[in-house]
């Protein structure tokens, strides 16, 4: 996936998988529009680890309804086994478990050659931002702006 | 050395040099004396060094420093505040009348006040430093719980806005979110305000960092009924810190949508202009205003119930660590705060 300079809270700036930006942001937009249909499509896998129950039976459901495939846990062990296991997609996490830098999960995904992209929901973080390995959501999570990342990777993928 | 070399010599000290008599008036005043106070020498001769120059307070203390050195020769060095607000740290030595009379005592001082500032400055950072330790932890802790309840609101929201008949149960789950964002926010501030923050200057474009504040305040300017619109214009480039000019005009805009709430056109405008080496973001509203000499970049100082009187203040310091300035003005019925920034290199701290 092409990474971004590091931004502010907001949206995300605009990515250019083709290397036309025109050609890009016709793409991405399409992409954007279908996103239900690419879901189902692709039946994207989410796995979703969270200490917190409130936290993570909550974001399991509205991410469910939203069509994606969550499967919801507690621990990161358990996570990076589901991950592989599933060939997960998409591994959100809360910061809590993984650390703050996400170092160790990155390695042991990568360790296992799991493809999934990271995202961390931090606690600390007062604004959203973007490093090589992940991508980190502040708390309360914007739900608008998890799509989008969500989304942005979707899109990475397909193209 | 005649007495016209020596006081040749003593003009030509950067230290403040006083000769003075056995009752504590002034007979010898160097330049720097005359720098520092800004009294010419005529007029300081024959004055009181202590109403002079130990004034400001803790006075007594230097009185009986003063009467010690008459009997012990020397004391200090001590400081104390002058009449013009220095601080200024001073040795006295006493001197046999009988050599430059009727000097009997000097008071030889040198001005600490950056000296002082600084030894203030790096306490209050500390202070701000631990304090932030503090509620960076608490921040943390709250942010978890408030997290989760926010994302069961939010499903209770999508629930039951797929039923009939629960308005009211809807508008109150709406306003428990609300209510959890606001708190959130509100942490954000004090998280923000006690710790320092360094500032990291980057080329980038003024217009893109406020369409982001204005993006960050959509959710108020919905909730509030008001409109928010940036003036179309150049990219507008500046060496800034993004993040903090972002939280700067989110601020801004904060305040301002809260006042145009009240206001007839429910509109909040932004401009962005280019004057020479500075750039300036200006919010207007059309609100009731704020009271007149109201000190509102003063933290904690608020207006508004339930405001927290940080923002204007996160706002202060975010300009004055780029070199920048925030004011604000009443132009004909509407309310502009101004957020000057250099293009190029802006202070850090």
């Amino acid at each position: 996936m092409p990474k971004q300079a590091a931004g502010p809270s907001g949206a995300p700036p605009a990515r250019n998988p083709c290397g036309a930006e025109q050609t890009a942001v016709c793409v991405t937009a399409s992409l954007r529009s279908a996103r239900a249909l690419l879901v189902l499509q692709l039946r994207m896998l989410i796995v979703l680890v969270s200490p917190y129950p409130s936290e993570r039976d909550a974001l399991k459901q509205l991410l469910a309804n939203e069509g994606y495939r969550v499967t919801a846990v507690a621990a990161r062990q358990q996570a990076v086994e589901l991950a592989d296991r599933a060939r997960a997609d998409v591994v959100i996490a809360d910061a809590q478990v993984v650390g703050l830098d996400g170092a160790a999960l990155v390695g042991e995904l990568a360790e296992r050659n799991v493809r999934a992209q990271l995202i961390l929901l931090c606690s600390r973080a007062t604004r959203w931002f973007e490093t090589r390995d992940f991508v980190c959501l502040p708390k309360p999570v914007d739900l608008a702006l998890l799509h989008r990342h969500i989304d942005d990777l979707m899109a990475d993928r397909v193209a | 050395m005649t007495e016209l070399g020596l006081h040749d010599v003593i003009d030509g000290l950067e230290v403040l040099i006083c000769g003075l008599d056995d009752g504590g008036r002034i007979h010898v005043f160097n330049r720097s004396c005359e720098r520092l106070t800004g009294l010419p020498r005529e007029n300081a001769i024959g004055q009181s060094w202590l109403d002079l120059f130990a004034s400001g307070g803790r006075s007594e203390h230097v009185v009986s420093l003063w009467a010690q050195a008459r009997e012990d020769g020397a004391v200090g060095p001590f400081e104390a505040l002058c009449r013009n607000n220095r601080s200024l740290r001073w040795q006295f030595s006493r001197l046999d009348p009988r050599h430059a009379p009727p000097v009997a005592l000097w008071a030889v001082g040198i001005d600490v006040t950056h000296e002082r500032e600084a030894l203030v400055r790096a306490r209050e950072l500390q202070r701000m430093g631990a304090l932030g330790n503090l509620v960076s932890g608490l921040t943390h802790e709250l942010r978890n719980p408030l997290n989760g309840a926010l994302l069961q609101l939010t499903l209770a929201q999508r629930t039951l806005a797929r039923h009939h008949d629960v308005e009211d149960s809807l508008a109150s789950v709406d306003q428990a979110a609300a209510e959890i964002r606001r708190v959130s926010s509100i942490l954000d501030d004090f998280l923000v305000f006690v710790r320092p923050q360094p500032v990291h200057l980057e080329r980038t474009s003024v217009r893109r960092i406020v369409t982001r504040a204005i993006e960050r305040s959509a959710f108020k300017a919905r909730a509030a009924g008001v409109t928010v619109g940036l003036e179309p214009g150049s990219e507008a480039l500046a060496e800034v810190d993004a993040s903090r000019v972002e939280s700067a005009t989110f601020h801004l805009i904060a305040n301002a949508i809260d006042a145009a709430a009240a206001a007839p056109d429910h509109i909040v405008r932004v401009t962005i202009s280019v004057a020479g080496n500075s750039i300036a973001i200006e919010v207007f509203d059309r609100g009731a205003g704020l009271p007149t000499d109201a000190p509102i970049f003063e933290p904690f100082f608020t207006t508004k119930q339930g405001g927290t009187g940080l923002g204007l203040s996160i706002v202060q310091r975010a300009a004055a660590d780029h070199g920048g300035v925030v004011g604000h003005e009443r132009r004909d019925g509407t309310t502009v705060f101004r957020l000057e920034l250099p293009i190029v290199g802006g202070l850090t701290n």
